[in-house]
């Protein structure tokens, strides 16, 4: 047998708790159609939309059904209700959005239908009402399998969401909704936490952080904007938190009034009603019903009345003040009219009406409510005039009615749509219309002689249908001591005559709502009567947030301080391990490389980069190479960063003469944030590479005896010491000749000299031999030394062809006489070594026995190329591989036999 | 539609030898903070501030430079575009003083022809080791036509003015926008999380 649904859910429930109304439906997903039971379970006081899945079909116990999630109604959950236009007999799609995700139902429409949805909008509206937008925890859901997450106040803070599973269904946010997956493994950290980089900081300590925290993020979450771009709202939002800190209460007197009219003109002084006191009320709020029960007005919506019923009010105005309009609505015969007394009119901002109609098919305005609302100050306020459903059978109705002004009635100016009850203070007045139940005509009339009014309220449907919560719940309404308002034969103080011998009733009311109000007088006034309803009024003391200009200042600067702070602490920062890199010893095509650890120590990732200072070429000197040079870090990571040196022949030059220093200043700028030098500074060491021919020829030592003072002079040819090196002791430098002699002996026979690479560490040996003399012979391979003499050859800071030649070279390179007398006209010891190295040269040639021709054009072209070098900052006249041949063609001259 | 978060944004700068306190009046102005151990500024930093002023809301990014003489080149090539600097020197370093001609050269070659400029005495709060009058102060900042404030980051003094100063007059010389923007508004809307559509 099939078993009742309601029973099934209700066993898969704890004691605690209970299944109020449960429906089955199809979710929606983007792929698939999926049978669940909804359910709508209370927990002392809270709410719960349980969603089951079925697993087996029909459900015939509780262990058919098992629970998929959760949504923990509160003031997060928006639900709409919607079918296909036109279509009847169509399916209903009821659609639960909270926070940031959804869930999509398909309902076929019904009795169970219609039941289940009509319950749990009162309960949605139910919650708006008691909670506000607070939102609530739902612990109780907890032993389900865990705990409604999002939305508490807990989920500001560093609670591990462990518990929180992804549902398949939406694949959306998890955390809005709590499901229960098979498993409880999955961690899904806060979505809205992951959008903006600038959150993931907030998770450390410090009380400032702590208390922004608290502030800031969830407003940072809500808003789901990242945190420079929203600075605006963020400080907005949190002013709004603070308010408390920076506004006074203060009273101001408030006169609220309501009257059916029955459609009479305005032919009567209003005063008795609306100026009755001593003291002028600060504000006005006066509603009317049946305004005009012409068929022009309901169906037009036009009506001469209102202006006749506007002028009367103003014209009944207490005379102690000047009032200003702030605000008419009429929607039919409803309509509110609200004034200020002239001080406060700087003081009422963000004014806005509304209505909502009830009447025939949910739309048309001969029921239902017009509202006004508006800043005073810094409280909310609205008011709120209905006319709900008459007849004594029908209080049902007029609770819908209640209910669907408070669901529809929306202040559409704001975004989103601003409902009744978030509001700091909500009058509601008007022809509410309950009635006093089991009473007849004769028992009222007795009570009432008796001025018995709190019996006779204990029969009034209003009274009790607050009471049992199925309208006006959260309103408050004060004791009742006039008589009742409805019905009276017009023109007169008689209640109804007439054949029907309507039941008196208080149909005209007034109910409030927020804090600081306290109601002065609740009264008819009997005196007015042109209507079968008396007028009705309350006066109000409603005490007023009035924003303290200095308090807020400092609050408002306080948190401009908390917002740099945080700024600045989002900044990018990175330490480093060192501020200065020193590479002590650095020599001439000996590579040293030194780490440069640098550790993101701030709340932000990093991009950082080495950047080019002006004047500079790059961003570090030739001789020096970073990698990377740029890149990413994340917060508490680090990057190794290679910093290498390394001296090629190029360089050699300029290094041995001290015209450069290994010495550099690095610039580490941080994308978004601060630079940050980085001194990069070594010692380096002199070397015959890189020494002038000149110099060497005169120094009769290897190179690291002579003072280094002595070197530099060396170097420069116009120094006394350079000219007097002219007649140097030396046809060739010694390096050469030690290093062309060591290949006559063991190379030359080789055949493949200058055709092979050297190995590094050999070429090292050699050079530390040349500068120092410590050997009498050179080691390693002949290809070594090969490689060493054309590196030695390429650092000569002036080739071996002096630049003062090389242009004449080049333009006669096919001229052999030309050539021969250009090389007799070189500075001796360059035409010494040039004459040297071709000899040599025509040495290797004869050994090789295989493709001379081939050797030869390489030879040429590699010596040209090395021998023959351009002026520095010399346009070249030629194309490249012109002057490779020119170059090579000038070599081969003195090579070919 | 969101406003913008300040209505304007004023760069300035800090120089000086190092030393003389130019991180410490940052520190003290940025964070009211102070740091009696000396760690010298090796590159350029900066930090953020929002004051008001005149009813604007201005964010000032004060940039803090390296006083070491080794990294003046560098740091010469970031005056540009600095709307105000501020040039200090220690009252009780005559030295530092005397490099107040050197920087200001530094200035007139480096940074832009309008910015604006203030010369602060810091470290005010060392009276007994007092080496450069407040006189002297005042004449080499009359001859440049410079406004001068002795400051003390240490005991807070003049610190908060000498930047509500310098961006006054950065103020003065900004041309003033679109005067419908309405800034003396505290009213602050309650209806929370309702935005207006309109407006
Ligand atoms: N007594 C006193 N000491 C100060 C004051 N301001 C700074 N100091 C001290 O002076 C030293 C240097 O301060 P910094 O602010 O780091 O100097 P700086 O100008 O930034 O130096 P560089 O970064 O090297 O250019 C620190 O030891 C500070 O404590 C002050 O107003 N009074
Ligand atoms: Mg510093």
């Amino acid at each position: 047998m099939e078993m009742d649904l309601t029973q099934a859910v209700q066993q898969n429930l704890l004691n605690t708790d209970r299944c109020l109304v449960c429906v089955q439906v199809a979710e929606l997903s983007t792929w698939a159609k999926t049978s669940r039971i909804l359910a709508l379970v209370h927990h002392q006081g809270e709410y719960g939309l349980f969603i089951f899945a079925i697993d087996k079909s029909p459900v015939a116990t509780a262990s058919d059904l098992s629970l998929k999630a959760v949504v923990g109604i509160d003031a997060a959950v928006v639900c709409d209700v919607s079918s296909p236009l036109g279509i009847v007999e169509a399916d209903l799609e009821f659609k639960i959005v909270k926070h940031d995700c959804t869930y999509t139902f398909e309902m076929s429409i019904g009795q169970e239908c219609n039941t289940f949805v009509a319950e749990f909008y009162r309960v949605l509206q139910s919650c708006h009402e008691q909670y506000g937008d607070g939102t609530l925890d739902f612990s109780w859901v907890k032993p389900y399998g865990g705990e409604e997450i999002r939305g508490s106040s807990q989920a500001q803070g560093n609670q591990p969401h462990s518990h929180v599973s992804l549902s398949k269904a939406t694949g959306n946010s998890a955390s809005t909704f709590y499901t229960f997956e098979d498993n409880f493994q999955t961690s899904v950290p806060d979505a809205s936490l992951k959008k903006s980089s600038a959150l993931p900081a907030m998770a450390s300590g410090g009380n400032l952080r702590q208390k922004l925290e608290r502030e800031v993020t969830p407003l940072l979450r809500h808003s789901s904007l990242d945190m420079m771009g929203s600075r605006d709202g963020i400080i907005k939002r949190v002013m709004e938190t603070r308010e408390d800190e920076y506004t006074d209460i203060q009273t101001f007197r408030v006169f609220t009034g309501t009257w059916n009219v029955n459609g009479q003109p305005a032919s009567v002084a209003l005063q008795a009603w609306l100026a009755g006191d001593d003291e002028p009320p600060d504000m006005y709020a006066v509603g009317f019903q049946e305004l005009d029960l012409s068929k022009e007005a309901f169906l037009f919506n036009d009506s001469p009345r209102e202006d006749e019923w506007l002028q009367a009010v103003t014209n009944a105005l207490h005379r102690g003040a000047t009032y200003t309009l702030v605000r008419t609505i009429r929607l039919v015969g409803m309509m509110l009219v609200t004034y200020v007394a002239e001080p406060l009119r700087e003081r009422v901002i963000e004014v806005a009406a509304e209505t909502v109609g009830t009447g025939i098919m949910g739309k048309m305005g001969n029921k239902g409510g017009v509202a006004v609302r508006f800043l005073l100050h810094n409280t909310s306020l609205c008011v709120v005039n209905a006319h709900l459903a008459a007849h004594t059978d029908d209080c049902e109705r007029r609770n819908q009615d209640h209910a669907d002004i408070c669901e529809r009635l929306r202040f559409a100016r704001f975004d989103p749509p601003l409902p009744i009850w978030q509001h700091d203070v909500v009058l509601w007045i008007g022809d509410l219309n309950y009635r006093l139940d089991q009473l007849a005509y004769d028992q009222v009339m007795l009570l009432m002689e008796k001025g018995a009014f709190a019996k006779l309220l204990e029969y009034d449907q209003l009274y009790t249908q607050k009471k049992k919560g199925r309208a006006f719940k959260t309103y408050e309404e004060g004791p009742i001591t006039f008589r009742p308002t409805y019905k009276f034969d017009p023109g007169s103080d008689t209640y109804d005559t007439s054949e029907k011998c309507r039941v008196p009733a208080w149909c005209d009311r007034v109910l409030w709502k927020g804090q600081h109000v306290k109601q002065l007088t609740y009264r008819s006034h009997p005196t007015l009567m042109i209507s079968d309803h008396k007028p009705v009024s309350a006066l109000f003391d409603v005490g007023v947030k009035v924003v303290d200009v200095v308090k807020f200042k400092r609050v408002y600067e306080e948190l401009m301080k908390q917002l740099d702070k945080l700024e600045n602490e989002y900044l990018p920062q990175v330490t480093l391990d060192t501020m200065e890199i020193d590479f002590d010893r650095v020599a001439f095509v000996e590579p040293a490389a030194q780490y440069l650890i640098v550790a993101n120590t701030g709340q932000v990732p990093v991009e950082f980069e080495f950047i080019r200072k002006p004047n500079d070429a790059g961003y570090c000197k030739p001789w020096l190479s970073i990698s990377p040079y740029k890149d990413y870090i994340m917060p508490g990571e680090k990057r190794d960063v290679k910093l290498e040196v390394y001296v090629k022949a190029a360089m050699a030059a300029r290094l041995n003469a001290g015209d450069d220093r290994i010495d550099d200043i690095l610039v580490l700028h941080l994308h978004g944030g601060k630079d940050i030098f980085v001194t990069v500074g070594g010692r380096y060491v002199p070397s015959c590479f890189g020494a002038s021919l000149q110099a060497l020829c005169s120094m009769p030592t290897p190179l690291r005896e002579v003072p280094v003072a002595q070197l530099v002079d060396l170097g420069s040819p116009e120094t006394p010491a350079a000219a007097a090196a002219a007649d140097a002791p030396y046809d060739i430098p010694k390096e050469i000749w030690s290093m062309l002699n060591h290949l006559y002996e063991f190379g030359v026979q080789e055949g493949s000299l200058f055709q092979q690479p050297g190995l590094p560490s050999e070429i090292l040996q050699i050079r530390d031999v040349l500068d120092t003399g410590i050997a009498d012979s050179l080691p390693g391979s002949v290809h070594s030394v090969a490689e060493a003499l054309l590196m030695f050859l390429e650092a000569l800071p002036d080739p071996v062809v002096p630049y003062s030649h090389y242009q004449q070279c080049i333009d006669r390179s096919r001229d052999v006489t030309a050539c021969e007398q250009l090389v007799a006209a070189f500075p001796p010891c360059h035409s010494n070594v040039f004459r040297y190295l071709m000899a040599f040269l025509r040495t290797v040639l004869y050994f090789v026995d295989r493709n001379k021709s081939d050797v030869m054009e390489s030879l040429a072209l590699m010596f040209g190329s090395i021998l023959l070098r351009a002026p520095p900052g010399v346009e070249p006249t030629l194309p490249p591989r012109m002057l490779d041949n020119c170059k090579a063609t000038f070599v081969t001259n003195f090579i070919t036999e | 539609m969101a406003k913008k978060t300040y209505d304007l944004l004023f760069k300035l700068l800090l120089i000086g030898d190092s030393g003389v306190g130019k991180t410490c009046i940052l520190f003290r102005f940025s964070d009211d903070a102070f740091n009696t151990t000396f760690i010298s500024t090796i590159g350029i930093d900066f930090k953020i501030k929002t004051i008001e002023l005149h009813g604007k809301k201005i964010k000032l990014q004060i940039w803090d430079t390296a006083g070491q003489e080794r990294f003046h080149t560098i740091t010469t090539s970031y005056y540009r575009g600095a709307m105000g600097i501020m040039l200090v020197y220690d009252i009780t370093s005559p030295k530092t003083f005397d490099n107040i001609a050197k920087w200001l050269r530094n200035i007139d070659e480096h940074a832009n022809e309008d910015v604006e400029k203030m010369i602060l005495g810091n470290k005010c709060d060392m009276e007994e080791k007092r080496m450069v009058s407040k006189e002297r102060g005042e004449a080499i900042a009359r001859e440049h036509g410079i406004r001068f404030f002795e400051t003390s980051a240490k005991n807070n003094i003049n610190i908060e003015r000498s930047f509500m100063e310098l961006a006054e007059a950065i103020l003065n010389k900004t041309p003033s926008r679109d005067t419908s923007t309405n800034h003396t508004n505290v009213h602050v809307s309650q209806s929370s999380g309702h935005s207006s559509k309109c407006c």
